[in-house]
């Protein structure tokens, strides 16, 4: 009786009346903080989307509102409290009636969904404002379990945008969709993580007033981290290389970190240390005495002069003394330890809070714990024992002692910067 | 006439009828039952309908003539004593159906509240004007989601495993009967799981009583890669006169999803439009004032555009066909096939027309 004219015969009539759309939209699950914000937007020009996070002052997130010179919100939603989330979060909502008079948008348009973990509708974006993007597959291929693709469909139907990972049963790979604020307590955080090798964790600060910024990360080779300004440019960036020390001076605003994992091949643990107390580096500080209470070298750092002790032995008899080690920077780090080993005229141990650790520090695999400038000094005791047999002589009945000398090194060294290091010399003296 | 496949008409004696009603102060009736079947294709939308009602709660007399209660209610209170219970009528949703030729016969008004004797309808006193003492009323069940696709029992739908689009299964859409304009989308879109029907969006709320409207039709979606199903649409057919809502708007072209209240197949001259179609002047499209557009059923795709748009013009139905634009009055319109939609053109006001259709066959039922 009749033929299809076209799926879009309608749309070729349209008229000035208002039309509509209806899009059920499924994204997730993602890792994201509860109550983060969902914003559909759209491409209406066809010139690439603007950076939210570098918007008009006083644009809010609210549909038919534009960011940057012509993007259009197409919708605004909330994430969606769903059990098939697990432990993480994702949005699901149907767009009804969605007016593309209204909102100034066109069939084809392309769409990006951007997800702020810190706005609700309505609220003003911020310079900086922290989020995440998606842009979709190309152009042309659906999702599963999609009939439209990253782009406004044609008016008058309705139509289901789902891009589901794998752990919730879809194929789509939403490692990458993680953000969250930074934990800071005051002005210090610390947090680990473990990051997947197609992920990116994204974190965000609001750093209140200007001032210092140290942020250490423990990494292995092949984390790359990159801290971005409240315009969005990049302040600095780790090397790959391994961990990582950025010391910044930073104006106040909303400051936005990434971690990606470069090689994508295998997960990467890392842990990060926060602070805006003050510009903080690991520094260790070696000092030597007789005792604890007397020491020498504190607050001297690189040279043998003033955290040098040259012990006297009489008699060939032993000495001791006494080497601290200290992390006098304000950022945790555990020091590696390397000592001198002895002669054939001076035997030298050891002895650490733990026993005696004579071998691992000739072999330099010897460590202190993760230690800053709030904590007690590691203490080692060094015992030097000359030789007596070879530094005793008979001249008739009496014995005499060479004079012979020896000294002994110990030497901290940064776990996180190994440039980065102090040392303590006790020598001995024979008489 | 031609006879839908699926189409049957099926006389109940009056004994079976009355175990499921009480009828005070009316003559005795036998109702009539038939059925409708729509075939509903895999990666398609089926647009389908109810052109039944369920079996009246109530029927008989008005004691006294009805009573504006503003707030856009009137009060009618029935005669005899029907003795609703509290909420009966509400709890589960109940339309009055009114069969007096000397009211808004064929006009569907839904209940919001009531009490033993007397319910309050949602109209004003003009939507009931001519309604009097001893005028005809029936009570009639709504249809729900849940009633006409039981989630534990349908067969229609391919049922969802969970909210996800990943175990989605079928999907039932209500059209939009509240926005001005044409094209315009489903506004409420509904999918069955084991544990009921759930609606689309806001947390995926249960969704099983919400009602289908008389001459609302609605659309089964199944997706791709799954079996052909059917839908057997089935209870008492419409003995009278049904006046469905057509909606304008002032200034601007406006649609609106119709569905024909007969489990039969009629020629667009035998739809009754004419009193709520505008002819157009002439053929061409710049001119062109109301449209019927056709809905195939048999055609598999989704947002399916229309397969035939009509419109009148001197006096007969035209298919929207340059050049030769052919009279159409014949066309059958096979509701199991074909749904429609009716595009006014732009109108001085918002206020809705009422499409009156009068059954071809000659049954004695409400």
């Amino acid at each position: 009786m009749k033929t299809l004219l076209s799926l879009l015969f309608s749309a070729a009539l349209v008229s000035p009346a208002m039309a509509t759309v209806s899009i059920e939209f499924q994204f997730g699950a993602i890792n994201v903080p509860t109550g983060s914000l969902g914003v559909l937007v759209a491409d209406v020009n066809d010139n690439g989307f603007h950076s939210p996070a570098a918007a008009s002052p006083g644009t809010t997130l609210t549909a038919g509102e534009k960011i940057g010179e012509d993007d259009v919100i197409v919708s605004v939603f909330s994430n969606a409290n769903l059990s098939e989330w697990g432990g993480r979060r994702g949005f699901a909502d149907q767009f009804a009636m969605l007016d593309y008079d209204f909102l100034e948008v066109a069939e084809g348009q392309t769409l990006i969904l951007y997800v702020f973990p810190d706005r609700v509708a309505g609220n003003p974006l911020r310079q900086g404002e922290p989020h995440l993007e998606y842009r979709g597959e190309d152009l042309g291929d659906f999702s599963s379990h999609s009939n439209m693709e990253f782009a406004l469909p044609a008016e008058g139907g309705a139509y289901r945008l789902a891009v589901l990972a794998t752990e919730v049963g879809g194929d789509a790979d939403l490692a990458a969709m993680d953000i969250g604020k930074f934990p800071v307590n005051g002005s210090r955080g610390n947090l680990g993580r473990n990051l997947a090798a197609t992920a990116a964790h994204t974190y965000y600060f609001d750093f209140a007033g200007a001032g210092a910024f140290s942020l250490l990360g423990e990494a292995p080779i092949g984390l790359v981290a990159s801290l971005y300004d409240p315009a969005g440019d990049l302040v600095s960036e780790s090397d790959g290389t391994g961990n990582f020390i950025f010391n910044e001076n930073l104006l106040a605003g909303i400051y936005t970190l990434v971690l990606s994992n470069g090689p994508g091949t295998s997960a990467l643990e890392y842990d990060l240390d926060f602070s805006s107390a003050g510009l903080r580096s690991v520094r260790p500080d070696v000092a030597v005495g007789l005792s604890m209470a007397r020491l020498s070298g504190v607050g001297v750092y690189g040279t043998p002069s003033g955290q040098t002790i040259i012990l006297t032995s009489n008699k060939a008899g032993s000495v001791t003394g006494v080497t601290s080690v200290t992390n006098t920077g304000a950022i945790p780090d555990s020091l590696s330890l390397s000592g001198m080993a002895g002669s054939s005229l001076f035997a030298v141990t050891y002895l650490g809070p733990a026993g005696n650790m004579t071998a691992a520090l000739i072999m330099g695999t010897a460590n202190t714990p993760r230690i800053d400038d709030a904590d007690i000094p590691f203490t080692i005791r060094t015992t030097i024992t000359p030789n007596k047999k070879k530094l005793a002589k008979k001249r008739g009945k009496k014995t005499i002692y060479l004079r012979k000398s020896h000294t002994t090194m110990i030497r901290a060294t940064s776990d996180s910067d190994p440039g980065i290091s102090d040392f303590g010399i006790i020598g001995v003296q024979t008489r | 006439m031609k006879i839908p496949r699926s189409f049957s008409l099926i006389a109940i004696t009056v004994s079976l009828f009355a175990s499921t009603m009480r009828m005070d102060a009316v003559d005795a009736y036998s109702p009539v039952v038939g059925f409708m079947r729509f075939d509903c294709l895999a990666d398609s939308d089926t647009r389908v309908s109810v052109p039944f009602h369920r079996a009246p709660r109530w029927a008989g007399k008005l004691s006294i003539a009805p009573a504006d209660s503003g707030n856009s209610t009137v009060r009618l209170t029935l005669a005899g004593n029907p003795a609703f219970a509290a909420g009966e009528l509400t709890g589960t949703p109940h339309f009055l159906l009114c069969r007096d030729a000397a009211g808004p016969e064929g006009r569907h008004f839904r209940i919001v509240t009531h009490a033993a004797g007397h319910v309050d309808i949602e109209a004003t006193a003009a939507d009931v004007s001519g309604l009097a003492q001893d005028g005809l009323i029936s009570i009639i069940p709504a249809w729900t989601i849940q009633t006409l696709f039981p989630h534990a029992t349908q067969n229609t739908f391919h049922a969802s495993t969970g909210n996800l689009a990943t175990g989605r299964g079928s999907e039932l859409h209500l059209f939009d009967t509240t926005s001005s304009g044409t094209d315009l989308a489903p506004a409420r879109r509904f999918f069955v799981t084991a544990s009921g029907w759930r609606e689309i969006g806001g947390g995926y709320p249960l969704a099983g009583t919400v009602v289908i409207a008389p001459g609302q039709s609605f659309i089964v979606r199944h997706p791709a890669n799954v079996s052909a199903t059917t839908f057997v649409a089935m209870d008492q057919v419409y003995g009278g006169i049904v006046r469905i809502p057509v909606r304008v708007a002032n200034g601007e072209k406006q649609d609106t999803v119709v569905a024909p209240p007969r489990p039969v197949a009629q020629s667009l001259a035998e739809l009754d439009f004419g009193a709520v179609f505008e002819e157009s002047p002439d053929l061409t499209s710049t001119n062109r004032r109301d449209e019927l557009h056709v809905y195939d059923n048999t055609v598999s795709a989704q947002n399916k555009g229309p397969a035939e748009i009509y419109f009148r013009h001197s006096g007969a139905w035209v298919r929207d066909q340059d050049p030769s634009f052919p009279n159409s009055n014949s066309v059958v319109i096979d509701p199991a096939d074909d749904s429609l939609l009716i595009r006014k053109a732009a109108a001085a006001s918002n206020t809705p027309l009422l499409w009156s259709n009068a059954p071809l066959y000659d049954v004695n039922a409400p």
